[in-house]
This record gives C-alpha cells, structure tokens and sequence, in this order.
C-alpha cells in the first residue's frame, strides 16, 4: 500500500506542474511563492498605485520598477522610475541591500535615505512585491486555512508563519499560499513590537513573463484601516539589467527604457 | 492491558471541547475573511489611474508656471546698515520652468533646461519688472558603449552626500543665479551649470568621472555675461579653468567619493562617506582640503574682478587673514526618521575655515560702531561704501554656497502629509553656535491637486545686534506662491 502510494506522489510530483513540483515544507512552499511574485530572470514592471480613505481616492502615483535579483545574497535590488504625479515625475529610488538612494531630476542631486525613510511613501509598498520572503524569513507552517482571496472566492491555503531573519522590513509576517498552485493570496506584516503595519491580497493572476502572476495587490494600513492602496502591475517585461545601474552614479542616466 | 473505559460525563466534555475548538478554528478562518470588509467596493472595483503606456521614456518633459511674492520686514537701523540697492520691500517671481530630455539617437541624448523669469519689486519698476532667462543646462550626452558617457554642454555637475553644505560641491560657486529660498535644497534646483566636457565610465563595483571646464570670459559681451536679460551668464560658471576627477564606490554598505579639483592649478582634495545604521538613521561626513583665501578676502577680489570695486580705501573696516593657505571645509552630519511620522531630520555641522572668525566678526562690527561715533555728514558717502564692501562678504558666502561662520549648526526637518495627506512641511534652522544668532525658515506645501501646489514660507532672523544673524536687515519675510504643473 505505502509503495503505491508512493508511485502515485511520484507520479504526480513528477508531472510538470510547478505546483507539484513544490517541496511541502515551510521554506519550501515560501520560496515557491516567491517563483510566483517575482520572475527568475530581470524584469521590470510599470506599478500604479492608488491611496483610498473610506473608499475615496486621495492619491495616485506611477513607477517603472527595474528588479533584478542579487545572485549572492538572494535580495532584489530595484531601480524605480516615478512616473506620476507631475510633481515626481523623473524622481529616482535605488535600492541595492541596505544602500538607498533617492535621486531628484531638479535639484540634481542623490540623497542617502534609511530604510524608514523609504518606507514613507508609496512606493514602499512595492516591498511587499519584490520582497524576496524566502531569503529574508524563517518560515513555519502553522497550518492549513480555507480563506478568501481578494475576489471573495474560498481558496484552500497554506498559512505560514514568518519570522525576519534580521534585515527586512517587517519582524513577523502571517502569509496565506494557494496549496493548489502556490500563489501568494494574503499576507499580514507586523512591525516588532506586534503591530499591525499592512495587510495585502495579492490577487489579479494572469500569465506574465510564462506563468500565472499577481497583477494587482489590496494594502490596507494595519494602523488605519480606512487607508486602502491599490496597486496595478503592468506591462511585465523581460530586461538586460546591468550590474552598473545599481550604481548611486548611475541614476542621473537611468530614463526607465 | 485493556483500555480504560471513558466515562459518558468525560465523552461529553471532550465532545464539547472539539466543538469549541473546532468553532475557534473556524472564527479564526473567518477572522481573516472579515480583513476583506475593509477593502471598500469602490476599490475593489477600481481600475488603474495610470495607463500602462507610460512606461518612461525616449522623451520627457516636464513643465511649471510659478508665482511667489515676497515681503519683508526691515530692522529699524542695524548696526551696518544694507545699501539702498539691495533686498527691496517687496517683490514678485514669475518663473516658467521647462525641462527636456530629448533621445536623437538611440545614444545620443539632449538635455535642455531653463528658467524664464519675470522680476519685480516696489523699489524699482514695479509691476513692469524685468525679464531673466537661466539657461540652467543645455548638454548632449553619448553613450559610447556600455556604460561609459561623453557629455557636452552646460551641465550641472554636483557632488557630495551633506544638505546644508557641500564641501566637494565644487562647482557651486556662484552658480545660483535667483536666490529662490534659504532652503539648499531648494536652491540646488535654481543653479546654472558650467561649460565643460565629462566623461563618465559607471563600472559594476564604482565608477569614475572626469570634467574639464574651459575659461570663457568676455566681460563686456552681452551674451556671455549676466548683463542682459538672455544672457548664458558664463562670466559666472566659466570665469576659470578647472578640472574635476571622482572616484565613487561603495564597500559593505560605506559609500564613498573621492575627489581632486584643481582651479586655476589649485588642487583641492576631497571626500564623502555615507552610511546606514539600522532601520531610522543614516550618518556622513565631507571633508575639502586646499589653498584658498579667507572668505572676505576672496569676496573683495571678487568685487574688484567684477565690479571694478576698489576696497582698499576701506580695508581698515574689513575682517580678514588674506593670506593664500591650505584651509579645510568639513561637515558631519546624520538623518533620522521617525516610524510613527513622515518626518525626517537632518543635523549637520560645519567648519569652514576660511569662513569668518569670532574676531573677524568683531572687525565687521567695529564699522558700525565707528559710524555711530562718528556720524559726520561728510563721512557719510565713505561709510556707505564700507558698508557696501561689508556686506559684499556676506553676499559672497551667500553665492559661494558655503557658510559665512567659520561654524554652524544646520538642522532639516522635512514632515511628510503633516496634520492632512495633502500638507508638506520643511523647516530649518541655520545656527552660530558662538553668538548664538539663528536664522529659521519655515515652508509648507499644500498640494491642491496632482497639478496646483500653494505654498507659503517664513522666514526669522533673530539674535544680538552685534550677532551673524540678528544683523540682517530683515526680521522676518513671508513668501506666498503657487505652482502649476503641467
């Protein structure tokens, strides 16, 4: 009995469905998340981003977002073009490790930024995308949940609990994955003293750059909760990311192309 | 062993249990879904403000109308009082701003930004005014090969990680051709570039620039100095020739520049490092070190290449060690930004030795107590040339972008959607910590819309009489504007 059970896994496992493919333990099943979030080789995306309060827009802005992973330390680094509003228009964040730079087409200038100071804006909420959860968290599987995706559809899920490793953003996260196919649905980010700082659906799935992507994510503010963003993710694209844009000198040149 | 019979009473106890545990099971599930009520319909059914197609660019263009007044309140008889023609009561900025960045091959690229200005004040023509273009920037830049530049033009080419002052920002001097704020940031974008050539090779692990910048003078053309409204004002960016070598790199998370500058074959040594240390702060220092002049002694010579001022009639009035030496420019500063607050702070300290001393500033006063001893007609017009060449080293500071003290504290604080989302706030103090005189300025930005942008500044000059700052003519100034972009 045990050995046709095992035939059929292996017969299944060996099926070529990514999510088959996928090792069921805690790391294993983040790092699959994140296959789906962010694709293996560099990509850039365009990233619009609307801010609610009580379901009335107040904000909208715009970035062309140039992701490339760090094949040593496992973290995306992203180069962020803004596109929107006038007022930031040509504006530029670089984020390479714990290096961050914010380059204003204007004055002409780069300022060095903290990651707290990154974290003000908007764009920030691109952290929950290109966030590389596998690399940055302890993972544990806390169980099995049957939740709602953003589409109110009841999705069998993995929950897991992830724990910082030291330098991400957030100390804790509680990460709810599709068991069927590994897709990201909803994660809720704590800040280390256990606030709640954000809750995301990721929703939207549709085949980008050769398999099912999250083409929108919901953000509500963990400490107001009648601030909702919505952000759109568009225009997926393969890229030749040189190692030299990752350079502070290189952001006066970057035009987003 | 025969299993131990459980009682009906235990049966139903645990009966109960794996009901309530099986009920708090499903109230955390549905704990999670009650997360979507707070998505409002109207979100969920949003769809994307930004249309996809405006993924950066081959071109750009960026545009803005602004109009800012500005009305000051004058100090009833400062001890060395400003020359008649200088700071009016109040006055009028129109400004239209364009910038374009052009793509005429896939390597080659044309930058070209400039400020039309329309000036007024009640002391002069007010309205009529005058017009000021700033060709700010005008360059071609040729992306050889890989990730190596050749750039031509009027470009401007800054350098250094401090706010309040850049020791390594060796071509700022005089290049702030309309003083649109106190604020050095905001001054950075009103700067014209100089004349030269660059060539930039950005490398995986650093990258190296190189820039030349010919001499251009012709004091008397039209075109080429600050005399008429159209002018490219190069008597101001391109009076010298000089030359720049960078070199940028960063090691565990220490970023740094290195930089030699030589002007008029004075080499001058510098550079910067930056550092984050954990999530809120971020720490730097920038460090000059060349031969110059005392800073009054530079601002006299200055006078005297421009205006044909002849100071030495009045050198017995004026501060200064006019000796050429090595002297050093430093500031040491951090950031902090506060995780309960869109706010962000700057504090820095500045040396700069060839700033004035203590005993320099009591020589600066030392004028005005002469004129109150002395209050002669007849001496009249030669104190009011002294007081001209006085504030001429002040005003020189003011154009060299560098402090006028040999120290000052300067602190930056920059509150994002203050009290409402659609309110920015920027503060800053400028301090001598040896007369104890401070300078505040405090600016808010009320954005209206995507487009419209109020904004409103105040500015507070307070300390002794004999202090750097309680002898500015002003007391306070107050700046009303408002930006449309487009």
């Amino acid at each position: 009995m045990r050995t046709m059970i095992s035939a059929v896994v292996l017969t299944f496992f060996a099926l070529p469905s990514y999510a088959v493919q996928t090792p069921k333990t805690a790391d294993g099943i983040v790092a699959q998340a994140d296959a789906v979030r962010n694709p293996d080789n560099p990509f850039s995306i365009v990233v619009s981003l609307t801010e609610y309060r009580a379901g009335k827009q107040e904000n909208s802005m715009a970035l062309n977002v140039y992701s490339k992973e760090n094949t040593a330390t496992g973290q995306y680094r992203t180069l962020a073009l803004f596109l929107k509003p006038p007022k930031d228009q040509g504006k530029v964040m670089l984020k390479n490790g714990t290096e961050l730079w914010f380059y204003d087409p204007t004055s002409k200038s780069s300022v060095r930024i903290s990651p707290q100071q990154r974290l003000m804006g908007q764009a920030s909420n691109g952290d929950v995308m290109t966030a590389n959860m596998h690399k940055d968290y302890k993972a544990e599987l806390a169980g099995e949940e049957t939740i709602m995706d953003s589409a109110k559809a009841k999705v069998p899920c993995y929950k897991l609990n992830l724990t910082s490793r030291g330098d991400s953003n957030y100390y804790r996260v509680e990460y709810w994955v599709d068991k069927a196919d590994s897709r990201p649905l909803k994660g809720k980010f704590y800040s280390d003293s256990g606030r709640l700082l954000k809750i995301v659906y990721y929703g939207g799935y549709r085949t980008e750059l050769g398999r099912e992507r999250p083409t929108e994510a919901i953000i509500i503010d963990g400490v107001d909760p009648k601030l909702v963003t919505k952000m759109i993710f568009d225009s997926y694209n393969n890229r030749k990311i040189p190692e030299e844009w990752f350079q502070k000198e290189y952001l006066p040149r970057f035009k987003g192309d | 062993m025969v299993p131990k019979r459980i009682s009906p009473a235990v049966q139903r106890g645990l009966t109960l249990g794996a009901v309530v545990l099986s009920l708090a099971w499903q109230n955390a599930a549905a704990g999670q879904d009650d997360d979507l009520d707070l998505i409002p319909e109207s979100v969920s059914a949003a769809q994307p403000a930004v249309s996809t197609g405006t993924a950066g660019g081959r071109n750009s263009y960026r545009f803005f109308l602004e109009d800012e007044m500005q009305v000051n309140s004058s100090r009833h008889s400062p001890l060395i009082p400003l020359p008649r023609n200088y700071a009016p009561g109040c006055s009028n900025r129109f400004t239209f701003y364009g910038k374009a960045d052009i793509r005429i091959l896939p390597s080659l690229n044309f930058t070209l930004v400039d400020r039309l200005n329309h000036l007024s004040s009640n002391r002069t023509d007010f309205p009529s005014g005058r017009v000021q273009n700033d060709l700010n920037e005008a360059f071609l830049s040729w992306n050889a090969f890989g990730e190596n530049y050749l750039d031509a033009g009027r470009i401007n080419l800054k350098s250094g990680v401090a706010i309040g002052f850049n020791p390594v920002d060796f071509f700022r001097k005089d290049a702030v051709s309309l003083r649109t704020s106190e604020d050095p940031l905001v001054l950075r974008e009103n700067r014209l570039g100089t004349v030269m050539a660059r060539a930039q090779s950005i490398l995986p692990f650093g990258s190296l620039t190189l820039a030349a910048a010919p001499r251009i003078s012709d004091r008397t053309g039209l075109v080429i100095t600050d005399k008429s409204s159209f002018a490219f004002s190069l008597n101001r960016t391109n009076a010298r020739p000089r030359y720049l070598a960078k070199f940028s790199s960063s090691y565990k998370g220490l970023s740094y520049d290195l930089l030699y500058y030589s002007e008029t074959a004075k080499p001058i040594f510098g550079a910067d490092l930056s550092r984050g240390i954990g999530e809120k702060l971020v720490v730097y220092a920038e460090w000059s070190r060349g031969k110059r002049r005392s800073l009054s002694a530079e601002a006299l010579l200055y006078d005297a290449r421009s205006f044909g001022v002849d100071a030495k009639p009045y050198a017995g009035y004026l501060p200064g060690d006019s000796s050429m030496r090595a002297r050093n420019e430093a500031v040491a500063g951090f950031s902090f930004t506060e995780s309960g607050h869109k706010r962000s702070t700057f504090v820095e300290y500045h040396y700069n030795e060839a700033g004035m001393t203590p005993s320099d500033w009591h020589n600066w006063f030392a004028s005005g107590y002469l004129q109150r001893i002395y209050n002669y007609p007849e001496l009249a017009p030669l104190f009011d040339k002294a007081n001209a060449a006085l504030w001429s080293i002040r005003d020189y500071a003011q154009r060299s972008m560098e402090p006028a003290s040999s120290q000052q504290l300067f602190i930056r604080n920059q509150w994002q959607e203050a009290f409402t989302k659609k309110l920015d706030l920027t503060n800053l103090v400028q301090i001598n910590p040896v007369d104890r005189s401070f300078f505040a300025q405090s600016a808010a930005k009320y954005n209206l819309s995507d487009n419209f942008i109020l904004s409103l500044a105040l500015y507070f000059y307070a300390g002794g009489e004999h202090s750097e700052y309680g002898s500015v003519n002003k007391w306070n100034v107050i700046k009303p504007g408002i930006t449309w972009l487009f």
